[in-house]
C-alpha cells in the first residue's frame, strides 16, 4: 500500500521514510483492529451512535410535544399510547427523554471543551516553557485539586447561580486541573526526546514544535481521558439539576427529571425511572468506549 | 520517614492557604451586594443601616484587611452567622459533621471489601466468568447516577419490601441504603484498580518463587501478591475519601439524611453563602488532610520510597 503510493506520486523514498510510513500505517491500523476486535469497547461506540442520532433527528421521532401538559393523561403508566408513560403534568416521557438527550450531551460537549482546551493550553504552556507559568499555574492547580470534583463544581455553580450553562461552565473549570496535569506530564516526557531536540537544533520555532511535533503524539491520552470524562461530566450535571442547581423546570434535562418523579415513586415508579436509565446508558456507553479506546492506543504494547 | 512526613507537611500548608484564599474569593465574586444578599426574602433595612451593618462586618476595610480578618476568624472557629437561620455556620455544620462521616466510613468499608474482593477475584480468575462479570459490572458502578440507584433501592427495600427506613439517621438501619448507594461508585474504581495491580504483582518473579516454593495458592495471592498490590489502592482510597464527601451532598439529599451534605444544598438553594463558604473550606481541608495521611501511609507501606 505504501509503496503503491510512493510510486505513483513518483517520489524518490529513502528507506528510513519509507519504513516510517509503513509503520504508521500498521499502527492505525493496528489500532482500528484492536479497536473492531474489542466488543464491549464497540458496544460503547454504538451506544454512542445511536445516542448522537437521537439526539440530532429527536423532534422528527418524539411522539408527542415534550412540553406540552394534557391534565388527562396524568399518571398513566406505561402503555401503547405512551411507552415509558406520563409524567405529573401528563407529558409523555419518552418524548421527554429524546428531546432531554440534547441536552446531556451539551452538558457532556461544553464541558469537556472547555476542561480540555484550557487544561490542554496551561498544560502545553507550563511543560514547554517551565519557569514562572509552570511554577504558578501548578500552584493553582494544587489548590484547585483541594476540592473533590463534584465540591469544586458545587461551588461555581453556587457563585454563578443556578442554570444548565453555568453548569456546564462549572463542571468544564472543576476538569481543567486533571487535563492540565495529563499533558504537561506529556510534553515533559516528550520534550526529551530525539526527533523533539532534533527539530529545535533545526532551528523550528516553539510553536512549530508544540503543534507539529509535541502536541499530535500527546493527543491519544487525552481522547481517552475526554471519553471517560465525558461520561463523568454527564452524571455530574444530571447530579447538579437533581439538587436544583441545573436545568429548571419544564425542561426536560434528565437529572431535573428524575428530580420532579422524585416525589411520585412510591405509586408512580416509571416517571423517576426512566431518567435514570437513560443516564447511565449513556454514561455506561462513554465508559465502555474510553476504556476500549485506552486498551487500543495503549503504546506500550503498539511498537 | 520523619522527613518526608515534614515535607510533605510543609506542602499541605500553603496548599491549605490557597484554598482559603479561593473561598473568600468565591463570595467576593457572587454578582449583587454581600449586604443586600444578607436580606433575600425579607424587606431591605434603610440605606443608612446597611451602611452600618457593612461597618460591623468590616466589608469596609480593603480587601487585604478582609481576608485577614476572615482568616483570624476560621482559624477561631468563625465561620460568620447563617443567613437563614441566624446560627453560627461553625456550630451547623459541626453538629450534623458526625453524620456525615459515619456515612462516609460505612460507605468508605462498603466500597473497600467490594471492590478489593472482586479486584482480588478477577485477577486471580483472569479471563474466566467471574473476571467478565464483575469488570462489567464495575464498569456499570460507575455509569449509574448515584441518586437513581438511591432511588431505586428505597423504592425496592424502603417502599415495596418495607426492610430499611427510607429516611433519617436514628439508628444503624438508616445507614445501611445511603452506605451501599455511596459506596457503590468507589467501589467499581477500587475494584479496577485492584484487579490491575494485581495482575501485575501476580506476574512478578517473587511470586512465581513462592509458588514454586510449594505454598499454597491461597497464601500466595493474600501474603505476597496482595500486599504489594494493595500499594496504589491505598492512594486510591484517599482519593475517594474526597469523592464520598462530596458524593454524600447528593445522597444525603435522596435519603433526607441530616448531614453536612443536605445542609449545603439546602443553604444552595436558599443562596445561604456564609454556610456554603463555610462547608466548602471545612470539606476541602479535610480533603487535603486525609490525602497527606494516604500519602504518609504510601510512604509506610513502601519502604522503596526515599524520603528525599
Amino acid at each position: 500500500m505504501a509503496q503503491a503510493t510512493g510510486a505513483a506520486s513518483g517520489e524518490k523514498m529513502t528507506l528510513a521514510a519509507f519504513e516510517t510510513q509503513r509503520q504508521v500505517r500498521s499502527r492505525s491500523r493496528i489500532i482500528r483492529d484492536r479497536l473492531l476486535a474489542n466488543r464491549l469497547g464497540l458496544l460503547g461506540g454504538v451506544i454512542i451512535l445511536f445516542l448522537v442520532f437521537v439526539a440530532a433527528i429527536g423532534p422528527l421521532i418524539a411522539p408527542y410535544d415534550p412540553l406540552e401538559m394534557v391534565l388527562s393523561d396524568q399518571f398513566l403508566p406505561p402503555s401503547k399510547e405512551h411507552w415509558l408513560g406520563t409524567d405529573d403534568f401528563g407529558r409523555d416521557i419518552l418524548s421527554r427523554l429524546i428531546h432531554g438527550s440534547r441536552q446531556s450531551l451539551m452538558v457532556g460537549v461544553v464541558s469537556v471543551s472547555i476542561g480540555a482546551v484550557i487544561g490542554m493550553t496551561v498544560g502545553l504552556l507550563a511543560g514547554y516553557f517551565g519557569g514562572a507559568f509552570d511554577m504558578v499555574s501548578q500552584r493553582i492547580i494544587d489548590v484547585m485539586l483541594a476540592f473533590p470534583d463534584l465540591l469544586l463544581a458545587l461551588a461555581i455553580v453556587a457563585v454563578l447561580g443556578p442554570s444548565l450553562v453555568n453548569v456546564m461552565i462549572a463542571v468544564g473549570i472543576g476538569s481543567i486541573p486533571l487535563y492540565a496535569r495529563l499533558i504537561r506530564g506529556q510534553v515533559l516526557s516528550l520534550k526529551q526526546k530525539e526527533y523533539v531536540e532534533s527539530a529545535h537544533a533545526s532551528g523550528a520555532k516553539a510553536p512549530r514544535i508544540i503543534f507539529v511535533h509535541i502536541l499530535p503524539n500527546s493527543l491519544s491520552p487525552l481522547i481517552v481521558v475526554a471519553s471517560l470524562g465525558f461520561a463523568g461530566a454527564v452524571l455530574t450535571g444530571a447530579a447538579l439539576s437533581f439538587i436544583g442547581m441545573g436545568a429548571q423546570p419544564p425542561s426536560p434535562e434528565w437529572g431535573a427529571m428524575l428530580s420532579s418523579g422524585r416525589s411520585y415513586l412510591r405509586h408512580e415508579w416509571w416517571i423517576a425511572t426512566f431518567p435514570g436509565i437513560a443516564l447511565a446508558v449513556t454514561a455506561f456507553g462513554f465508559n465502555l468506549l474510553g476504556d476500549g479506546l485506552r486498551d487500543a492506543l495503549d503504546p506500550r504494547s503498539l511498537d | 520517614m520523619f522527613r518526608y512526613f515534614l515535607y510533605r507537611l510543609a506542602a499541605v500548608i500553603p496548599v491549605l492557604f490557597g484554598v482559603s484564599i479561593a473561598v473568600f474569593v468565591m463570595v467576593r465574586l457572587v454578582p449583587g451586594d454581600p449586604v443586600q444578599l444578607m436580606f433575600t426574602n425579607q424587606p431591605l433595612p434603610s440605606p443608612a443601616r446597611l451602611e452600618e451593618i457593612r461597618h460591623q462586618l468590616g466589608l469596609d476595610l480593603p480587601i487585604w484587611k478582609q481576608y485577614l480578618n476572615y482568616l483570624t476568624g476560621v482559624l477561631q472557629g468563625d465561620f460568620g452567622q447563617s443567613i437563614r437561620s441566624r446560627q453560627p455556620v461553625f456550630e451547623e455544620i459541626v453538629q450534623r459533621l458526625p453524620n456525615t462521616l459515619r456515612l462516609t466510613f460505612a460507605s468508605l468499608a462498603v466500597a473497600i471489601t467490594v471492590g478489593i474482593l472482586a479486584g482480588v477475584l478477577s485477577a486471580v480468575y483472569k479471563g474466566r466468568w467471574i473476571d467478565k462479570v464483575s469488570m462489567v459490572v464495575s464498569i456499570l458502578g460507575i455509569s449509574i447516577p448515584g441518586f437513581w440507584f438511591g432511588l431505586m433501592i428505597m423504592l425496592l427495600f424502603g417502599v415495596r419490601l418495607e426492610w430499611l427506613p427510607v429516611s433519617g439517621a436514628t439508628s444503624w438501619k438508616h445507614l445501611v441504603m445511603p452506605a451501599i448507594t455511596l459506596g457503590l461508585i468507589s467501589s467499581a474504581i477500587i475494584a479496577r484498580l485492584t484487579r490491575a495491580s494485581m495482575l501485575d504483582a501476580l506476574g512478578q518473579d517473587y511470586v512465581r518463587t513462592a509458588r514454586a516454593k510449594g505454598l499454597r495458592g491461597s497464601t500466595v495471592v493474600t501474603r505476597h501478591a496482595l500486599r504489594n498490590a494493595f500499594i496504589p489502592v491505598v492512594t486510591i482510597i484517599g482519593l475517594q475519601i474526597g469523592g464520598l464527601l462530596s458524593g454524600a451532598f447528593i445522597i444525603e439529599t435522596v435519603f433526607a439524611y441530616p448531614g453536612v451534605g443536605q445542609l449545603a444544598v439546602t443553604a444552595l438553594q436558599a443562596r445561604d453563602f456564609p454556610v456554603i463558604q463555610g462547608i466548602v473550606l471545612m470539606v476541602a481541608a479535610i480533603y487535603v488532610c486525609v490525602n497527606l495521611l494516604a500519602d504518609l501511609v504510601y510512604g509506610f507501606l513502601d519502604p522503596r520510597i526515599q524520603y528525599s
